[in-house]
C-alpha cells in the first residue's frame, strides 16, 4: 500500500510559476483522478512523482504504509533517481516503439533492464489477453487502431508491476466508445494500485475516479459516492458535485 | 494476418520496382535515340561528341580495361561510404550526449563544410599517396557530414514522452540507445545515408582527378588527353551505372532495415 504526499511544492519554470507551496495525500489503492484547466500544471504533477522533474522546494513523499517505508524526491535529489522503482508512467500518447512486436513493446522494461525471461513472455500474453489483444502479440503498433494501441500501453504499463501507475491523459484520443470500454478495464485491471489519472475530462473523472484533486490556487479534494465505473445517477451526482468543485453550476 | 499483409507489400513494391526499371530504361533509349540523331544531323567530329554507338564499340573494346579501372573505383567509394558513414554515425551519437562535444564538434564540422572538397583533395594527394587510400579518405569527408547531421537530428528530434517512459523503467543507457534511439533515429540517419550514397561516387572521382594511376576518373583524364573521347563516355557510363547501383543497393538494404516504415521506389 503506497501513498503519495506532496509537502508544500514550490515548482517554477524559468519565469513560470506552477506551484506554491501545494501539499496534498494520494491515498494507497485507489484511483484518484487529478482534474483542473489547460495549463494548470497536470502534468507537471505526474512528472514529480515519477521523478522526471524536482520541485524547487518542497517534496514529493511515496510512503509504503506495509513496510514502513519512505522514499523522498526533494530539491536535492537528483531527478529520474529516487522514486522510479515504486512508480510506472503511462504518458499521453500511447509511445509504442514501431520497430518491435507488440509482445516486445509490452516488455520493454525488462528488455531495457537486459533481462527477459520465458516467465516476462508468459506474463506479456497474460496481460494482452486480459486487455483483448491476443492473437496480436506477433504483429507491428502500425497494424493497430489507436484504441488497440492504447490498450497495448495499459498492457505495458500493468507489465511494470508497480504499486503507483501515473497517467496522463491516456485515452484523449481516442472515441468515445473506446475510451468508455478502456476507462472500464482501467478500472478493473488497475484495482489495488495507486492511481493517478490526470484528466480534462470531468466525466472520466465521475465515471472512474474514487479520489478527486481540482488543481487550482490549492489542491481540493473529495471522493465523489458509489463505486467505480459509475454509471447512471451515481455517476451523474458524482458529475454534479464535480462541476460545482470547479466553480461551474 | 501480418505476414499476409507483409506478402502483399512485398508484391505491391516488385511491382513498383518494374515499374521504376521500365521508365529508366524507356527515358534513357529515348534519350541515346536523340543524341544518335544529334550526331548524325550535326555532323559533329567524333573527338567532340561520339555517337551512341562508337561509346557502345568502346565499351565493348575496351571492356576489360574499363573493368579494371571501375573496380578500383568501386573500392574507393564503398570503403569510403563505410568509413564515412560510420564516422558519421558515432560523431552523432557524441554530439547527442555530450554538451562539450556540442561546443567544439560542431563549428569545426560546420568549417569542415565550408572548404570544397575540390580545395583539399592535392593535400590529401600529397599526405596519403596516389594510391586508393587518398581517394577513401575524399569520399569518407564527403560522406560524412551529410550522415552526421541528418543522424544527429533524427536522435535529437526523437519523441521526449518515449524518453519519459524508458527513464520511468530504470533502463541500462546503452539498451536505450541500441533499442529506442537508434531505431528511432533509423528513418533520418537513412535519409543521410542517400545523401552519402549520391555524393560518394564525386569524392572518390575528384580524388581521382587530382593524382593517381588508377580508376575510371584516372582513366577519363587519360582518355581526354588521347582525344579519345568515345572512350571518357564509356567511363563516364560505367561510372553512372555503379553511382546508381550503389544508389539502389543502400535504397534495398534500408527498407530492409526500416521494416516498419517502408518507402516505394517511385518516392
Amino acid at each position: 500500500m503506497t501513498s503519495i504526499r506532496f509537502n508544500s511544492v514550490d515548482l517554477r519554470f524559468g519565469r513560470i510559476r506552477v506551484f506554491k507551496g501545494l501539499s496534498f495525500d494520494v491515498q494507497s489503492d485507489r484511483l484518484t483522478c487529478v482534474l483542473g484547466r489547460s495549463g494548470i500544471g497536470k502534468t507537471s504533477l505526474i512528472k514529480l512523482v515519477a521523478g522526471l522533474i524536482l520541485p524547487d522546494s518542497g517534496s514529493v513523499e511515496l510512503s509504503d504504509t506495509d513496510r514502513g517505508e519512505a522514499e523522498r524526491g526533494g530539491a536535492s535529489s537528483r531527478a529520474g533517481m529516487s522514486m522510479t522503482s515504486n512508480v510506472t508512467y503511462m504518458p499521453q500518447h500511447d509511445s509504442l516503439l514501431e520497430w518491435l512486436s507488440i509482445e516486445n513493446n509490452v516488455m520493454l522494461g525488462a528488455r531495457l533492464r537486459g533481462r527477459v525471461t520465458n516467465q516476462h513472455r508468459q506474463r506479456a500474453n497474460e496481460l494482452l489477453e486480459a486487455t483483448g489483444m491476443s492473437g496480436r502479440a506477433k504483429d507491428l503498433p502500425g497494424t493497430l487502431s489507436g484504441g488497440m494501441r492504447q490498450r497495448v500501453a495499459l498492457a505495458r504499463t500493468l507489465f511494470e508491476d508497480k504499486p503507483i501507475v501515473l497517467m496522463d491523459e491516456p485515452f484523449s484520443s481516442v472515441d468515445a466508445i473506446t475510451h468508455r470500454t478502456l476507462q472500464d478495464l482501467s478500472v478493473s485491471l488497475l484495482q489495488r494500485r495507486t492511481v493517478m489519472l490526470v484528466t480534462h475530462n470531468p466525466s472520466e473523472a465521475a465515471r472512474v475516479a474514487q479520489n478527486v484533486v481540482v488543481l487550482g490556487e490549492r489542491a481540493t479534494l473529495f471522493s465523489p459516492p458509489g463505486d467505480t465505473p459509475r454509471t447512471g445517477s451515481a455517476e451523474k451526482n458524482a458529475l454534479d458535485q464535480i462541476w460545482q468543485c470547479l466553480g461551474v453550476a | 494476418m501480418s505476414g499476409c499483409r507483409m506478402s502483399m507489400r512485398s508484391e505491391a513494391d516488385g511491382k513498383l520496382l518494374w515499374r521504376f526499371l521500365m521508365r529508366l530504361i524507356v527515358t534513357l533509349f529515348g534519350l541515346l535515340c536523340i543524341w544518335q540523331l544529334v550526331v548524325l544531323i550535326t555532323q559533329v567530329p567524333r573527338y567532340i561528341l561520339p555517337s551512341p554507338l562508337d561509346v557502345s564499340n568502346a565499351l565493348i573494346q575496351h571492356g576489360s580495361l574499363l573493368t579494371g579501372h571501375a573496380l578500383t573505383t568501386a573500392v574507393e567509394i564503398i570503403a569510403g561510404m563505410v568509413l564515412g558513414c560510420s564516422l558519421g554515425l558515432l560523431c552523432s551519437i557524441l554530439l547527442n550526449y555530450s554538451t562539450n562535444a556540442r561546443r567544439w564538434l560542431m563549428p569545426l564540422m560546420v568549417i569542415s563544410q565550408a572548404l570544397p572538397v575540390f580545395a583539399i583533395a592535392p593535400l590529401l594527394t600529397l599526405w596519403f599517396g596516389y594510391g586508393v587510400a587518398s581517394k577513401i579518405v575524399m569520399a569518407t569527408l564527403i560522406t560524412f557530414f551529410p550522415v552526421a547531421v541528418a543522424c544527429y537530428d533524427g536522435l535529437r528530434y526523437i519523441d521526449k514522452e518515449t524518453l519519459d517512459l524508458v527513464r520511468t523503467m530504470q533502463a541500462r543507457p546503452l539498451a536505450v540507445l541500441w533499442q529506442v534511439q537508434l531505431p528511432a533515429a533509423l528513418p533520418a540517419f537513412a535519409s543521410g545515408l542517400r545523401v552519402a550514397a549520391s555524393v560518394a561516387p564525386i569524392g572518390a572521382v575528384v580524388g581521382e582527378w587530382v593524382g593517381s594511376s588508377h580508376g575510371l576518373g584516372y582513366l577519363m583524364l587519360h582518355a581526354n588527353g588521347r582525344m579519345q573521347t568515345d572512350l571518357m563516355f564509356a567511363a563516364l557510363f560505367v561510372l553512372c551505372l555503379m553511382a546508381l547501383a550503389i544508389y539502389f543497393c543502400t535504397h534495398l538494404v534500408l527498407n530492409k532495415a526500416i521494416y516498419w516504415r517502408r518507402l516505394p521506389f517511385d518516392t
